[in-house]
């Protein structure tokens, strides 16, 4: 690692930091190029010759449309907002809650195509086509999803904050497998951060609402 | 977030043509970051650096809807290809990775939290930087950065998550605890530029700081990782991963393994033993593969080979505790995996 | 709207404290002298308060001299997080009880009901221990293998606070609606279901046919949320207000149903007379009665029954036992509660879901706060370097253990509702039953919080002091 010329040329780059000759030569790799050959993703050349044009937007407002809880929602964003700040401040659906705007809590979850995703980390100029699901598509016909249902019986809510982020995660959770263990119900909300500690009812409501009868206080005992 | 451009790209073709600059360049104190123009996948560390002033782009070149490079094949003897665009999610599901690589779908079902796992693409996985607290702090210009101090290393600084090994220019381990088992099964990286294609193992992708600590990889100016291969494992492999955080829920790792292992009528032939969060990269514990060749896997060599796992070892001043968790992590790792 | 990061940085944080605390005892156990120095980072405010904890708990002991003392620091105010001051005192005192009764050879649990002035522990410690099975306790470090099991136990108490500026309004409208309004908020407390039960509980309704207005200061002057005052505060006037308002439709009704005002009755959903069930009227069509489109009665809070803080009841202070098990891994660290029981007292429950999720709240927030929270300042540069929520650690789902509740009802007759609050004391005794239940599994004892792997590492590898017999 000790070559003169390397260590001379990477301090006339200090500084310059996008000059790449004298790190290559360090990292002893051969220059990008040097080895050639195809890729091994199946059927990729196919698929880049049909590839249309890219599109560049922004940095201002570019107009989308939005699929959003059945609806289409035609919004002018620009590129840098996220979905949750297009959901709350374009938007008005303000049941997302952004509590750390970082990806660490959940409290932003909302489904994309039937998947949980945090909004906050999801740029909304890259939903495209993807169904929106947020905590106000939950209810169907002024009647509350039976994760809902279930969450007020069971007393799963208490700031609040956290709630719909949960919701979102064991309605989804439901959806996928109808009879979760505990265990399940424990991976599926394992990102979504309660301050205030509702988890044990947010576990008895989760399984109440798929017909297991459980209580916190068996914990133990109904641990997989 | 600063405001940027959009360029939603349909095609690697198109990718590798934008004049993209590395993360790892974007960020420097010197850099010019309004004519930057940069890669995002799922955007998971992206946006982080971005929220935190830290990276600011002029452009994002979108690379979530490339075509074919979300699918994870299997090509026989060849081995398995995981295209950069597949999901956390996607890998932990997977039954025949389940079945063969079980130590990496250990590390992907422990990793981050299930949201995140539904967005963070593998490629952006391998790639993203790390999670050491004054190089993802505005107000410190370390030399990661381009700066000239090392804050975690003054005394009285918080590295009490840094590196115990390799850690004496910069001590901020890899935040790539999917990579820890990746490395251990021998896997390679499939990089496309604008020249063309090149496969490098993964192992020696990434970069030491001592080679250049303003980076932990050695991707280029528009190239993309297309693909990672993973080489079919021989007959009678057992694999294990182990993560160990303060917490079960979601952690980023203290101290993580993956342990990769051949045995032969009772013996073991070959070993792979990978540290994460030990080093600035993900660390083969060679004295602890030496440890186990031609044992019987048992408490005893487990144990032994936990021991070797951080020879060397140089703690900061408030990382030490993090040698035992190693040795007893390599340890439990060791003994599942010979289970098979 | 702040979000984590800037909640961290720039609202406040709970004050570090440092507790230095003596205890004189004599062999028998019987408290002598207390003596207490304590520090508390104030950040740039004022009023760390981090100490009374140990001058109220154990009120047999005769001297107890104290000193509190805050420390400026250039970092964000102290801020009030559940019960302020009080988790760090009991972390220090009730540690330091369990040393006492090691040292004079008596169960951790007898002393108390040695020292322990309160019938109300007594009974909690009582009820507690039993459903807990603290009598299978064994001794400390006695636990086999390497991760190995404890248990411990310690105390809480909260004051009774009481806010007199807590007012509401009641009204009836002749079309049968009743609302209740108060500026009082709800945190998610619960406080709004429980308005609406009070009042629809005194005029004979369901808690659905009330109307709760809350959290606008047009309404009526409501307690703040702090000190787990709020029901204590405005239940009373609630009952008060709505018991005037159903005088008044009685007066109103007594006439046509020929029966005397005072020999009616509000039940399920009707008014009767008292002596003859069968002459009744709905609570709809007696509203029709009233005389004016609506009546209403606003009430504050008055002075409880007999004054506050009545010695020989409570002792002032509510409270409550908190039993934990744990689980502590000695090649890593690694600890994990797996079992609570808390015993606690609020004097009459009113909601009892929503005060086990208060229980519940204070519990997992006193875990997080044993295991896993800590804010960390760079010490060259004062910028805190875990602001954000991956790493600024708090419990998650997988950190939650079986928690078994129970309440101890106490009947004080101070208020008309005689209830109080839950939040706080439910917090206060947690880190200190998991550093007991901690240092039973593995004969070390952890003085400082978390009680991270690193320093169950540290402790286990300092040369062993040493170890009482129990
Ligand atoms: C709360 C939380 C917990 C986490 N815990 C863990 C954990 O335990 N273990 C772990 O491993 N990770 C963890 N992470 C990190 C997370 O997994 C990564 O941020 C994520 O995988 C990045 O993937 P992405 O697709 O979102 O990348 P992006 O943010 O889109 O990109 C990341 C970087 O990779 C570059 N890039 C992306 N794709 C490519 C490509 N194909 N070719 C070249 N460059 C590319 C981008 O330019 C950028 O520099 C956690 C994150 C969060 C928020
Ligand atoms: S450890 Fe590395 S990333 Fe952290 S301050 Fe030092 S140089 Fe920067
Ligand atoms: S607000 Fe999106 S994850 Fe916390
Ligand atoms: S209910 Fe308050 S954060 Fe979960």
């Amino acid at each position: 690692m000790k070559d003169p010329e390397e260590n001379s040329e990477q301090s006339a780059n200090a500084g310059r930091g996008l000059s790449r000759r004298g790190f290559l030569k360090g990292a002893g790799i051969t220059a990008a190029g040097g080895v050639l050959m195809t890729s091994g993703i199946a059927g990729l050349a196919d698929a880049e010759a049909a590839a249309p044009a890219p599109d560049t937007v922004g940095p201002g407002r570019t107009s989308v449309t939005l699929k959003i809880n059945g609806d289409k929602k035609k919004v002018a964003i620009e590129p840098r907002q996220t979905l949750a700040e297009v959901l709350r401040i374009e938007l008005n659906l303000t049941g997302t809650k952004v509590v750390c705007d970082r990806g660490a809590c959940s409290a932003c979850t909302v489904w994309l195509d039937n998947t949980p995703v945090n909004s906050c980390m999801t740029l909304a100029i890259e939903v495209g086509k993807r169904e929106i699901t947020t905590i106000e598509g939950l209810a169907k016909n002024g009647k509350l999803h039976p994760v809902q249902e279930a969450f007020v019986a069971h007393d799963a809510s208490m700031c609040g904050f956290c709630t719909p982020g949960m919701v979102m995660s064991c309605a989804s959770l439901l959806q996928r497998n109808p009879k979760p263990t505990l265990d399940d119900v424990k991976t599926a909300t394992s990102g979504n951060l309660c301050r205030c500690g509702t988890y044990p009812k947010v576990f008895e409501a989760t399984l109440a609402a798929a017909g297991i009868a459980y209580s916190q206080t068996q914990a133990q005992a109904a641990k997989g | 977030m600063n405001a940027f451009q959009w360029t939603d790209a349909t095609s690697v073709k198109q990718a590798t043509g934008q004049n993209t600059t590395p993360v790892a360049d974007a960020m420097l104190v010197n850099a010019k970051p309004e004519s930057a123009t940069i890669f995002k996948a799922g955007g998971v560390d992206v946006l982080d650096l971005m929220k935190e002033h830290v990276l600011a782009p002029a452009r994002i070149v979108g690379i979530g809807n490339l075509p074919k490079l979300d699918a994870i094949r299997n090509a026989g003897k060849d081995g398995t290809h995981l295209g950069a665009l597949v999901t956390l999610a996607q890998l932990e599901r997977d039954g025949d990775l389940h079945k063969s690589y079980r130590a990496l779908t250990e590390a992907v079902s422990h990793a981050a939290t299930p949201q995140v796992r539904n967005a963070a693409t593998l490629g952006g996985n391998i790639m993203q930087r790390p999670h050491c607290w004054y190089f993802r702090n505005e107000n410190f210009k370390c030399l990661k950065k381009g700066g000239t101090v090392c804050f975690a290393n003054q005394p009285g600084a918080e590295n009490k998550y840094h590196a115990i090994l390799g850690n004496q220019t910069c001590s901020a381990v890899h935040g790539s605890s999917i990579s820890t088992a990746l490395v251990a099964f021998g896997a390679q990286v499939e990089l496309t530029g604008p020249q063309g294609v090149r496969r490098v193992p993964l192992e020696q992708f990434f970069v030491t700081p001592e080679k250049d600590v303003k980076r932990e990889n050695s991707i280029q100016p528009n190239e993309l990782i297309t693909d990672v291969l993973l080489p079919t494992p021989a007959a009678g492999t057992g694999s294990w991963y182990i993560k160990f955080g303060e917490r079960e829920s979601y952690d980023w790792a203290l101290a993580d393994v993956a342990v990769v292992l051949e045995q032969q009528n009772g013996r073991c032939t070959k070993a792979s033993i990978v540290l994460g969060a030990a080093a600035p990269v993900p660390l083969r514990a060679a004295a602890a593969e030496a440890a186990l060749i031609g044992k019987p896997i048992n408490e005893e060599t487990a144990r032994a080979a936990g021991q070797a796992a951080t020879t060397g070892a140089t703690p900061l001043e408030h990382n030490a505790y993090k040698v035992p968790i190693f040795a007893a992590i390599v340890k439990r790792a060791i003994l599942k995996a010979g289970e098979v | 709207m702040l979000d984590r990061r800037e909640e961290h940085v720039a609202v406040g944080n709970r004050p570090n404290s440092v507790q230095n605390l003596r205890i004189g005892a004599k062999k028998d156990g019987t408290l002598t002298a207390m003596q207490l120095t304590s520090y508390g980072t104030a950040g740039v405010g004022l009023g760390a308060g981090v100490g009374w904890i140990a001058e109220t708990m154990y009120l047999t002991n005769p001297n107890f001299k104290g000193e509190q003392y805050d420390v400026l620091t250039n970092a964000g105010p102290g801020a009030a997080f559940r019960a302020p001051g009080a988790p760090q005192g009991a972390f220090a005192l009730e540690q330091l009880i369990d040393e006492l009764a090691e040292k004079v050879g008596v169960d951790a649990l007898a002393l108390r009901d040695k020292i322990d002035k309160s019938e109300m522990r007594r009974e909690q410690r009582r009820v507690g221990a039993e459903r807990f099975g603290w009598s299978k306790r064994q001794a400390p470090g006695s636990s086999p293998g390497v991760v190995k099991r404890g248990v411990g136990a310690a105390q809480s108490e909260w004051g009774r606070f009481i806010d007199m500026d807590s007012s509401c309004e009641v009204r009836l409208h002749q079309d049968g609606s009743v609302e209740i309004m108060s500026s009082v908020q709800d945190l998610g407390t619960g406080i709004r279901t429980v308005l609406a039960q009070v009042v629809a509980e005194e005029l004979g309704l369901q808690p659905t046919d009330v109307t709760v207005r809350i959290g606008d200061t047009n309404y009526p002057p409501g307690p703040g949320s702090g000190g787990s005052k709020t029901t204590g505060s405005i239940t009373p006037p609630a009952r008060t207000a709505a018991y005037k308002v159903g005088q008044q439709l009685l007066t109103a009704v007594a006439p046509s149903m020929g029966v005397a005002a005072s020999e009616l009755a509000f039940v399920g959903g009707k008014i009767v007379a008292k002596s003859n069930a069968g002459k009744s009227l709905s609570f709809r069509e007696a509203a029709q009665k009233l005389p004016t489109q609506q009546v209403s009665a606003t009430e504050k809070r008055k002075d409880d029954y007999g004054g506050f803080f009545r010695p020989g009841v409570s002792f002032g202070q509510s409270g409550g036992i908190q039993f934990v098990e744990v689980s502590v891994d000695t090649e890593t660290g690694y600890v994990k509660v797996e079992r609570v029981v808390g015993a606690h007292d609020c004097g009459r429950p009113i909601n009892p879901l929503a005060l086990e999720s208060q229980i519940n709240g204070g519990i997992l927030q006193g875990i997080s706060w044993a295991l896993y929270e800590n804010r960390h300042m760079d010490r060259n540069y004062g910028h805190m370097m875990n602001a954000n929520l991956d790493q600024y650690k708090i419990l998650g789902s997988r950190e939650v253990p079986q928690i078994d509740i129970i309440m101890v009802e106490e009947y004080t007759a101070t208020s008309s509702t005689d209830a109080l609050g839950i939040a706080e004391s439910a917090n206060v005794a947690t880190a200190a039953a998991v550093a007991n239940a901690v240092y039973n599994a593995i004969g070390v004892r952890i003085y400082e919080l978390p009680i991270t792997p690193e320093r169950v590492l540290n402790a286990l590898a300092k040369p062993k002091q040493k170890l009482g017999k129990v």
